[in-house]
């Protein structure tokens, strides 16, 4: 479900399956690990992910809070609509750096 | 525990409050929307059973594994309804309907880590209702005309 790799300075992480109640505690503390690390410049890649729920969008929004802390924000990438369309109902979209 | 029970335009589920267990619902669930032409609503549907079906795992039962959560997902002619009971004692949901309905379609404070799980359901679905103590919750998503078709 998670593979991390870095790219000069960025933690890149590919995220695979949906993210939700009964994962979302694993993917928390994987990331929370990461963040601990040092990681400043986390970006996800979302391309194998068709479904988040509240609970997944807590982990996200938990990393992204942890960002802000050293003035980054997390980078999600390769979004499919149906979750991009959810970042934008719960008006994540305009905190989360969407790319592509 | 974990019983499904499959009839023609419905699964009824009973299942131990434990989150894997909503990944078998939502297993079963895709199946019952391809056999009617429902794929379409798949995103909608399982996020909205996961979303009521985690509130009962939280709420309801409080995290006990012990307790036990009732789930029906049905196919009418012009709408799915989803409906979720928990063991739990309710909540007053007039008061939360009624004095945070507001509140909650605008969202909560941006960076909140909580409080989404109802707002996605208002956001998405026709139909939110309670029963009078507050432990069965049923959502309505209605099926475009001459989108579903017999299994």
């Amino acid at each position: 479900m998670f593979e991390h790799s870095k790219e000069d300075e960025r933690d890149l992480v590919r995220i695979s399956g949906n993210i939700v109640a009964s994962n979302a505690g694993e993917l928390k503390a994987q990331l929370a690990k990461l963040l601990r690390d040092g990681a400043v410049q986390l970006r996800l890649d979302l391309a194998g992910v068709p479904l988040i729920d509240s609970m997944g969008l807590t982990v996200l929004i938990a990393a992204h809070n942890s960002l802000q802390k050293t003035g980054k924000r997390l980078e999600l990438t390769n979004v499919c609509q149906d979750v991009r369309k959810l970042f934008a109902a719960m008006r994540l979209d305009h905190h989360f750096e969407i790319i592509g | 525990m974990f019983t499904v029970e499959r009839k023609a335009d419905r699964l009824e589920f009973l299942l131990a409050a434990r989150f894997e267990l909503v990944d078998r619902v939502c297993a079963e669930v895709e199946r019952l929307l391809a056999e009617h032409g429902l794929e379409d609503l798949g995103f909608v549907v399982l996020l909205g059973l996961r979303e009521a079906l985690a509130n009962a795992i939280c709420h309801g039962a409080r995290l006990d594994p012990g307790k036990e959560i009732g789930a029906t997902v049905r196919c009418e002619e012009r709408a799915l309804v989803i409906r979720v009971t928990d063991p739990g004692a309710g909540f007053d949901w007039k008061r939360i309907i009624a004095g945070k309905l507001a509140a909650i379609k605008q969202q909560p404070s941006q960076l909140s880590k909580r409080g989404r799980g109802l707002g996605i359901l208002l956001h998405y679905f026709d139909g939110v209702s309670f029963n009078p103590r507050g432990n069965v919750v049923e959502l309505q998503l209605c099926i475009p005309a001459g989108k579903r078709h017999a299994p």
